[in-house]
């Protein structure tokens, strides 16, 4: 029994988690510092979500407190035409340049997530120079899914960031299911439930897929798919934390490529994430961290000695030669291995007052690294779950629709289409089915389903058809006249529609009469309010112009 | 073989079948809910559905979770002897033997001959393969650069066409790289023995590497990054000007687009090769100069940009879309 007990407590000691984890473990809690999300089944909406996260954390997660820079920069190139290209590209171009492929090492929640499955106990499926090859794979999705297809749809105004769509794994898990498993979002206005389909079931299927293959594959989604990894990795070689080589010291034996689990060629390509795992494999202590003065820990690590020395195969490596995985300083090598002896005069050797003087300043600044980090996450922390004020509605079939007053567009007297002073007013609308659908610009599957909205207008001219503008990033009226920012004509014009187009009242980022409304964030949202002035109908998500002409027929008739 | 590793492979063997049957599983039953509800509009989604069809994976997942925990505590007991796995890297091996082999004399006549055909029979098998990935990816850019194949009305069927035709172009470069690198494979280990014997019991001086790149290497690494550094200057006007080109008020010809799109293919592809090619010979005096230099003018671009998007407005649309959640963007749909 005490053997027993024995060797769980070594397992513990010797499994304790290593710092690239905790910093893992930090940046996962700091991306999704809002539980009050969690709780209330709402996203953040305060000003931390100027800034991009470096690493993937989907913002429609309910904890996440940052954007996400891959959504963001698919959003940039989906709305060309516009000026957010020029911030997204200085956010990645900064944290590529500070930190290249560190940031998937480190900083990345879904590489944390990968590297916790891959340690379950099952056989693990190797690198090859096939996987190597699999690894460009993640450029063509770059190209692809992030640049080319929403450039396309740009020109039609249309916003598709495709890989956010049709791939993304953060999306679903975080974003997706964190807000479907809450009873909020199963119910009245919030039910997301309702607008699943075809897209969800694909993207759910593949997430699984993921979630599997990084039980039995390291990292698959980072070496084969990620295209975040790829962009970071462009800057890796010139990033100014990561992993660098000593050229004067290194042997070229191979053991660090041989023991990394990514498919490098060699230490700090662009396929390393600078975890640092090879600088402990390396028999002569080339390896190292760039900027490592700044942490104190420049010939901390000189110490180059040997533990039990762990056989190879022959003709590998070194041939004839042993090889050593080295853990601490302990005793000397046996034959044909690296003595201790051998380095003793080299430069790496340093008195030990030197060494020990370089660990205290080390400890002093890593010590006030993580204080400071720790008042971030608590600073972070309350700023969202205490003094950041959240605004989202409730609302379910059946309770009597809120009135408004919004001001419509249309032709004024110079024959301009812009916003007018005459307004609708839903209360002078009593006794009329009205199907009001909350849209914005910026949102692809709002624009893709206008055109259906207008067809039942058409179609049924008792009906009053409204169609509710929120919080735009571009002007409204020239996009609705079907052309972008600069003037283009990019798409079919609104202008001369039947259904009709309203300003929704704003309070700063608060879109009042969609929260009225039940609005919880999720766009489009379209409400159809019976003629007994209640609301008969909630659909969050796009509907079909099938869907909407039962629904509509159905209100008519009640 | 020991008892440890036995019952350690039992469980492995027997942990990766369930791993793969929770999996399975809920794909299953999120296939059943999807397509067991498409006969009507409505989605078949409801929390009733959900829910009776959740209970058998999580069930599974379960069962899952306990035998991981399991894994551990036997891992724990039976502790795996470590060892590392490295394999041969023939084509190292390769290029450190032949060097040794001199190039002149008719003592090694015969071995030269034969490594020589030898090695142009994997170069023309690696040309072939790379004229194919250039095909594919001529074929792909000429698909989804064509605007005609993108209709607002029907996004997913155009992502759908999109997959269709250009997955069989993927899915035979994928078999020409894996019969290329499996005869590399082959090729090198025959050649590594038949310079291994060559050189047994022969007197033979190492050949001395005779090119000299440095100036050369660096010359072109520093132009090579420079033109990298101006494409990443240039990528947000690039984006805008190619949206404004395609829009309908613009003249727009698809020919010129795709002329560029191949010749951006093709610079790209020459430029990567040729860094890879010179970067190797760098001197180390040159190499980090070269990198501080790109990583100050990256950086100096990188700032500017992100002062220019604060104040025209694109940390604002970041914002936007960050606070309000477009359901099918992120997979809701």
């Amino acid at each position: 029994m005490t053997a027993f007990f024995g060797k769980i407590k070594n397992w513990i000691v010797g499994h304790l988690p290593t710092k690239r984890r905790l910093i893992q473990i930090y940046t996962a809690l700091l991306y999704n510092a809002n539980i009050k999300g969690y709780i209330s089944g709402d996203i953040f909406k305060g000003n931390s979500k100027y800034v991009c996260a470096p690493g993937l954390n989907c913002y429609s997660c309910p904890g996440a407190v940052a954007a996400c820079p891959l959504g963001a920069l698919q959003n940039a190139f989906a709305s060309s035409g516009n000026s957010s290209a020029y911030y997204i590209f200085g956010i990645l171009g900064i944290f590529g340049v500070m930190f290249g492929r560190t940031v998937c090492g480190f900083f990345c929640p879904v590489g944390l997530g990968q590297e916790l499955l891959y340690k379950v106990r099952t056989p693990k499926l190797a690198k090859s120079r096939a996987t190597r090859i699999l690894s460009y794979l993640k450029y063509v999705i770059l190209v692809m899914m992030v640049i080319a297809i929403p450039i396309m749809y740009s020109a039609q105004s249309i916003a598709v960031p495709a890989f956010c769509k049709y791939i993304c794994p953060a999306g679903t898990l975080g974003g997706g299911i964190g807000l479907l498993i809450n009873p909020v979002n199963q119910q009245g206005s919030g039910n997301l439930l309702a607008m699943l389909g075809g897209i969800f079931t694909w993207k759910f299927a593949l997430l699984i897929v993921f979630l599997v293959a990084s039980v039995f594959i390291y990292r698959p989604f980072c070496r084969f798919f990620c295209p975040l990894g790829a962009i970071y990795g462009f800057f890796n070689k010139f990033a100014l934390f990561g992993i660098k080589v000593n050229e004067d010291k290194c042997t070229h034996c191979g053991l660090c490529v041989q023991h990394c689990k990514m498919d490098v060629k060699c230490v700090g390509d662009h396929e390393c994430i600078n975890c640092g795992e090879c600088k402990a494999v390396c028999p002569a202590g080339a390896i190292g961290w760039k900027c490592a003065k700044l942490f104190g820990q420049e010939n901390a690590d000189a110490k180059v000695s040997v533990s039990t020395p762990i056989p190879c195969e022959a003709g590998t490596a070194q041939e004839g030669h042993s090889v050593f995985l080295t853990r601490d300083a302990s005793e000397s090598a046996t034959d044909n291995s690296i003595r201790s002896s051998d380095i003793q005069g080299s430069p790496l050797m340093t008195s030990g007052d030197a060494v020990g003087k370089k660990r205290t300043k080390g400890f002093a600044i890593q010590l006030t690294a993580w204080i400071l980090a720790l008042s971030l996450l608590v600073g972070v922390a309350l700023y969202c779950n205490v003094f950041a004020e959240s605004s989202s509605g409730s609302i379910e079939v059946g309770s009597v629709a809120p009135d408004f007053s919004l001001r419509i567009y249309g032709t004024d007297e110079k024959n301009a289409y812009t916003l007018l002073e005459d307004r609708f007013v839903l209360s002078e609308h009593s006794g009329e089915v009205t199907v009001v659908n909350f849209w914005a610009t910026w949102c692809g599957p709002c624009v893709e389903e206008i055109p259906g909205f207008n067809e039942i207008a058409k179609e049924f001219p008792q009906v009053n058809v409204l169609g509710v503008q929120g919080l735009a990033d571009r002007d409204v009226a020239r996009f609705i006249s079907g052309r972008d920012r600069d003037g283009y004509e990019d798409r079919e014009s609104w202008r001369d529609y039947t259904m009709i187009f309203l300003q929704d009242e704003l309070d700063g980022n608060d879109c009042l009469t969609y929260i009225a409304f039940g609005g919880r964030s999720t766009w489009p949202m379209t409400v159809i309010v019976g003629k007994d002035g209640k609301i008969a109908f909630i659909r969050n998500g796009k509907l079909s112009e099938s869907e909407l002409r039962e629904q509509v027929e159905r209100a008519l008739n009640a | 073989m020991s008892k440890a590793k036995k019952i350690r492979l039992i469980y492995g063997l027997c942990l990766s079948v369930l791993t793969v049957v929770v999996g399975v599983a809920f794909i299953i039953e999120a296939a059943d809910i999807y397509y067991g509800g498409k006969a009507d509009s409505t989605s078949p989604y409801t929390v009733d559905t959900v829910r009776s069809h959740l209970i058998l994976p999580l069930i599974l997942l379960s069962v899952w979770v306990a035998a991981a925990i399991i894994g551990y505590v036997l891992s724990v007991i039976y502790p795996s002897e470590e060892k590392l796995r490295v394999r041969t890297n023939y084509a190292a091996s390769f290029s450190v033997l032949k060097v040794l082999i001199p190039r002149e004399g008719e003592d090694f006549a015969d071995t030269r001959n034969t490594l020589q055909r030898m090695s142009l029979t994997r170069r023309t098998i690696w040309g072939a393969v790379f004229a194919l990935l250039t095909a594919s990816g001529v074929y792909m850019a000429v698909y989804i650069f064509d605007p005609a194949h993108y209709h607002t009305d029907a996004i997913g069927n155009d992502i759908l066409a999109l997959v269709r035709n250009i997955i069989w172009w993927g899915v035979a470069c994928l078999v020409g790289i894996c019969f290329a690198l499996i005869y590399d494979n082959v090729s090198l280990r025959k050649e590594v023995d038949i310079a291994r014997n060559a050189l047994k019991g022969g007197r033979h001086t190492p050949q001395t590497n005779t090119t000299a790149h440095g100036k050369a290497a660096v010359v072109v690494t520093a132009s090579i990054s420079v033109v990298a550094v101006g494409v990443f200057a240039a990528l947000p006007a690039i984006a805008t000007a190619l949206s404004h080109y395609m829009s309908k008020g613009g003249e727009y010809s698809y020919a010129v687009t795709l002329s560029v799109a191949l010749i951006l293919l093709v610079v790209t592809v020459t430029a990567t090769i040729l860094f890879s090619r010179y970067s190797r010979d760098i001197p180390l005096s040159a190499r980090k100069p070269i990198h501080m230099a790109i990583a100050a003018v990256v950086c100096t671009i990188s700032v500017v940009y992100l002062m220019v998007g604060i104040f025209n407005g694109g940390a604002r649309d970041v914002f936007i879309k960050a606070v309000n959640i477009c359901t099918e963007c992120i997979g809701l749909g």
